[in-house]
């Protein structure tokens, strides 16, 4: 064996052992996001108020014209066969991203406690999940994410009208405006006093109607 | 000699570009991640497009409820886990929800909540999660007869070619469908391009 040939063997042998191995994926995100539009973590769940607000934006991104894909990841068990991921959403996002799209890239947006990550939603997909901070829970990855898909829609020339998200408006946490909250009270209050007026005039002027007849 | 030492001097060039090469693509962009430490990034392998890939969950004695070989439809009963994935030509073969579970289905997302019954072993969601009835004594053979899909030396639902099979990441050598199930089972098989089984896989919390 030639010492060229021996060199080339010792790099193969080398390389092998010095780069990571790759695996097969099998994370549970990349099968649900083929059949729906977000995955949600096993543990801790997302309240379902949220999931029906996180639901509906994407809904609504989709029927503007901007399909993403979202996976709220809040634990190991989230990512199956590949748990090291965890911590690694920057990573995860784009690992993702390549087992979901076809034809062409796939918008998608991941998050786990650590924080949130893009991939294929434009230039400003970085900078705008960037200032999502880190959720911590799966409630506030499920927050952050309904902001990031109104943000990414936008940036992307989709701007979305999420007024009455999941049938509520929520989130910008200001509640339903007092006028709204106290408006049957205070129509009740209007047809009680109209009513009670009604009335009192009625007493008076049926005897004098009596009497002009 | 001279030739050999430019062969070297290309060797460690080489072996020192592939720590920051094994991340390519990863780390350009928020400053959220930590740290990249040695981590084993996973290969993307996109799922498999077309009818051959989109397998329907059941066969027509499950969508009667009927007995397949000894295996009959009850109740749920409590269950253990196990993890089968698929690749045939290179892609990831769907494993749907719904496998081991009578029609009416009841559905919600990518999720199948219950059915009118449901055999020894089922899947509830898209994720090559299985549920196996706990006490069975359950082979791979018993999924592709309840799915209604070919499994053999040579098939894999409807992929022909040799079946490559692995436990636990180790290759299975005798007949893939005499292949035990059993709680905490990590299972590949493989038709076609050689993909590097995973070994283990992190369970979901109990349900």
């Amino acid at each position: 064996m030639s010492p060229r040939i021996l060199c080339l063997l010792l790099a193969a042998a080398l390389l092998a052992s010095i780069a990571p191995r790759a695996r097969a994926d099998a994370d549970p995100p990349s099968d649900v996001l083929l059949l729906q539009d977000v995955y949600y973590p096993y543990a801790p769940k997302v309240s379902p108020d949220l999931q029906a607000q996180l639901d509906d934006v994407v809904a609504r991104a989709r029927r503007a014209g901007f399909h993403i894909k979202v996976a709220l990841v809040a634990s190991r068990s989230d990512l199956g066969a590949i748990p090291q991921m965890m911590g690694h959403v920057v990573q995860y996002a784009d690992l993702l991203q390549r087992e979901i799209a076809y034809l062409r890239p796939q918008p998608t947006l991941a998050a786990m406690p650590t924080g949130f990550a893009t991939s294929a939603t434009g230039p400003q997909g970085p900078a705008i999940v960037a200032k999502l901070g880190t959720p911590k829970t799966a409630d506030g990855m499920a927050r952050g994410a309904i902001a990031a898909v109104e943000q990414l829609a936008a940036a992307n020339g989709h701007p979305l009208d999420t007024s009455n998200l999941g049938g509520r408006r929520v989130h910008h946490h200001q509640g339903t405006p007092a006028v709204l909250l106290f408006a049957p009270f205070l129509l009740l209050a209007l047809a009680v006093a109209a009513l009670s007026r009604m009335r009192r005039r009625g007493a008076y002027e049926t005897p004098s109607s009596g009497a002009e007849s | 000699m001279a030739g050999v030492a430019r062969t070297l001097a290309g060797v460690l060039a080489l072996a020192s570009a592939a720590i920051p090469l094994a991340g390519c693509g990863a780390a350009r962009r928020q400053p959220a991640a930590p740290a990249l430490r040695r981590v084993a990034w996973p290969v993307p392998i996109p799922a498999g497009r077309g009818p051959a890939f989109r397998l329907p969950p059941r066969g027509a004695a499950v969508a009667h409820a009927r007995t397949v070989g000894r295996l009959r439809c009850a109740a749920v009963g409590t269950r253990t886990l196990a993890h089968v994935e698929l690749f045939a030509a290179g892609k990831v073969v769907p494993v749907p929800p719904g496998i081991g579970i009578a029609p009416p289905l009841v559905r919600r997302g990518a999720y199948v909540r219950g059915g009118r019954c449901s055999y020894p072993l089922r899947t509830t969601e898209p994720t090559g999660l299985l549920e196996l009835r706990t006490g069975a004594r359950l082979t791979l053979g018993d999924l592709f007869a309840i799915w209604g899909q070919a499994l053999a030396r040579e098939r894999l639902a409807t992929f022909r070619g040799r079946v490559r099979a692995y436990l636990g990441g180790r290759p299975w050598a005798r007949d893939p469908r005499a292949l035990p199930l059993s709680a905490g089972a990590v299972i590949v098989l493989e038709v076609g391009p050689f993909v590097p089984p995973h070994v283990s896989y992190r369970y979901p919390p109990h349900r």
